[in-house]
């Protein structure tokens, strides 16, 4: 049987912006299974962003309901959602955001400090990872040192470090070419393929869409496919 | 996250190299000022655990040098059973030494200002209690009682005017035969130069039946309190204290010395903590985008606390040692030169450096406090 990863049930956002209210999301329900590799797509100030912080935890919707593996994520205070986002989400960005006064190691292994695991056993585990992403020769340059598709690969290293349930990742080819672009999305679906991990990503890029299992589109802060 | 801190601070050289001095200012600030309160209160303090016995000065005499206490006292103290022996003596300043006045080099000349008291050499001569003087004579011999124009000095003093056992010493005016040198150790009583009584009382003006002070010796040394008080009962014209009496008082006006210098020391503590705050606040506004990836990937408000807390008091305890190593040699240098006794103690070494480690921990708090409350959402979008 399939597990259930995310089931969003009717959910709505709303943002104040100065004086006026956004309606950001309006009432979204979808479902998302362990292993799938989803793809949420839409033009920009559609409200997909704001579907996936709220998937992430870092949010939560103004009303509805967002079940993370069969749990309520409404019930849970600050402290819990944080240590939710810490051992069963990761999460890629757009501008690879990565500390600049680190090495590309340490950038890695960061998800891991507040859980006080041991340096040793962190880096090892990193090292692992990121020989599988092609950073053998790399892992102790600082960012600035990179490649943009380096850069995105030790983001994605990152997110995968605390072995999560989910990986969501935020237009994640924005910021590089397109062939840099389709070699991200490789390595996103040979971790996806190679460890049954979930990913959802967000792009407005639908060269990349074919490589997906599932695509919802979104429009005006509602599914529309 | 120690290292993670380091690695942040090292990220930006310039920036905490600047909230590194502004600290260092403030701690070279404390170790300067403290240092001096503490090396006077030490050398006083050396002087008053070498006085022995009770002093009797004329009734509200702030010091030696402004009684005159009438020589008929001592009989009558005398006549106490507890009391072993009364000697007079009579104090003056070294207002000029070879001509050449102690006090016009200013502050350097501080080391150089002596001070004469006049003694009973048949009295203080002799050994047992009341040669205390005499005892640490180290170089020639003390006074004797046939001795006019004959002086004892002070290790420093005579070391300082370059004169030895045989050399000859002019004072305010009056040629003295070197017989002898004592030494103590002690900065201020190595200042002092000990004559005869008599040629004193002339050098000084003083009457032959008055002195300056009367040192009371008894014969059990626990019984100096119970002398002070009775000398007080007995005697109207005369105050009598005993040297742990003596200290109490001093020692109250060492510790409102001490609130003063703190006081103008606590202004450099500002500063030195709003630079860090400054600082601080500067780097977390600047990478308000770190800490909100930060949060996004797990990490909580609080590790979030720790880390800028951290980075400061990183700044704060390396300021202070540095501060801490910059102000003793400072210290070190200006001893010699401003001839001023200072002293960096072990208290004050640690104080200093945990004063910086706090004002980074304080200075720390509020940023991390910003820091940790960022939504973390905003705080990637708009950094």
């Amino acid at each position: 049987m399939v597990k259930k990863i995310i089931e969003v049930k009717d959910v709505h956002k709303y943002f104040k912006r100065g004086e006026t209210f956004v309606h950001a999301l309006r009432g979204v329900s979808m479902t998302i299974n362990q292993g799938d590799f989803v793809f949420i797509i839409g033009p920009s100030g559609s409200g997909k962003s704001t579907l996936l912080h709220l998937i992430g935890a870092l949010d939560l919707p103004t009303e509805g309901e967002i079940l993370f593996d069969g749990k309520k994520l409404s019930d849970f205070d600050e402290d819990t959602l944080s240590i939710i986002r810490r051992k069963k989400i990761g999460f890629i960005f757009q501008a690879f955001n990565l500390m600049q006064s680190l090495t590309a190691l340490e950038n890695v292994t960061i998800p891991l400090v507040p859980s006080g695991i041991e340096e040793e056993k962190a880096n090892e585990k990193a090292i692992k990872l990121m020989t599988l992403l092609g950073l053998k020769e790399r892992i102790y340059h600082t960012p600035n040192q990179l490649s943009g598709g380096q850069q995105q690969r030790v983001a994605i290293a990152r997110a995968l470090i605390n072995d999560p349930i989910i990986v969501l990742a935020d237009e994640p080819t924005g910021e590089v070419d397109s062939q840099t672009g389709n070699e991200i999305f490789d390595y996103l679906r040979k971790m996806n393929k190679q460890f049954n991990k979930t990913f959802v990503i967000v792009t407005h890029d639908t060269e990349y869409i074919k490589k997906g299992d599932k695509i919802f589109k979104i429009h005006d802060g509602k599914i529309v496919r | 996250m120690w290292k993670i801190a380091y690695r942040n601070l090292l990220s930006k050289k310039t920036r905490s190299l600047l909230a590194l001095i502004g600290l260092m200012i403030a701690v070279v600030g404390v170790v300067g000022l403290i240092s001096i309160s503490d090396g006077i209160k030490n050398m006083v303090n050396e002087s008053l655990g070498q006085l022995q016995g009770v002093m009797v000065l004329q009734k509200d005499a702030f010091s030696p040098y402004m009684s005159k206490v009438d020589m008929k006292f001592v009989k009558e103290i005398e006549s106490f059973p507890e009391v072993d022996v009364v000697a007079p003596r009579v104090f003056g300043m070294a207002s000029s030494i070879d001509g050449s006045a102690a006090l016009s080099g200013g502050i350097s000349s501080m080391s150089s200002m002596g001070e004469i008291i006049g003694i009973d050499p048949a009295i203080e001569g002799v050994s047992g209690k009341t040669g205390f003087y005499a005892s640490k004579i180290s170089q020639g011999r003390f006074l004797k009682s046939s001795d006019v124009y004959s002086a004892v000095m002070g290790k420093k003093i005579a070391d300082d005017n370059k004169k030895s056992v045989g050399s000859i010493v002019e004072l305010n005016g009056v040629r003295f035969k070197v017989v002898g040198i004592w030494t103590t150790g002690s900065t201020a009583t190595d200042n002092i130069i000990l004559v005869p009584i008599d040629t004193a009382r002339k050098m000084f003006s003083i009457p032959d039946d008055k002195a300056s002070m009367l040192t009371v010796y008894t014969k059990d040394a626990g019984a100096v309190e119970a002398v002070s008080k009775k000398i007080e009962l007995r005697i109207d014209e005369v105050d009598a204290k005993s040297g742990s009496e003596y200290a109490s008082e001093v020692g109250s006006v060492f510790g409102s010395l001490d609130l003063f210098f703190w006081a103008i020391s606590s202004i450099a503590i500002l500063v030195g903590g709003v630079g860090i705050l400054n600082t601080m606040l500067m780097s977390v506004m600047e990478r308000f985008r770190d800490f909100g990836i930060l949060k996004a990937i797990g990490w909580s408000n609080s590790n979030i606390m720790s880390l800028i807390i951290s980075e400061s008091i990183i700044l704060g305890t390396v300021g202070g040692v540095i501060g801490l190593i910059a102000g003793y040699s400072l210290v070190e240098i200006a001893k010699p030169i401003l001839g001023f006794p200072m002293q960096v103690t072990p208290t004050l070494a640690v104080t200093a450096v945990l004063l910086a480690a706090s004002l980074g921990l304080i200075g720390g708090l509020y940023p991390a406090r910003k820091a940790s409350r960022l939504n973390p959402i905003e705080a990637i979008r708009y950094g």
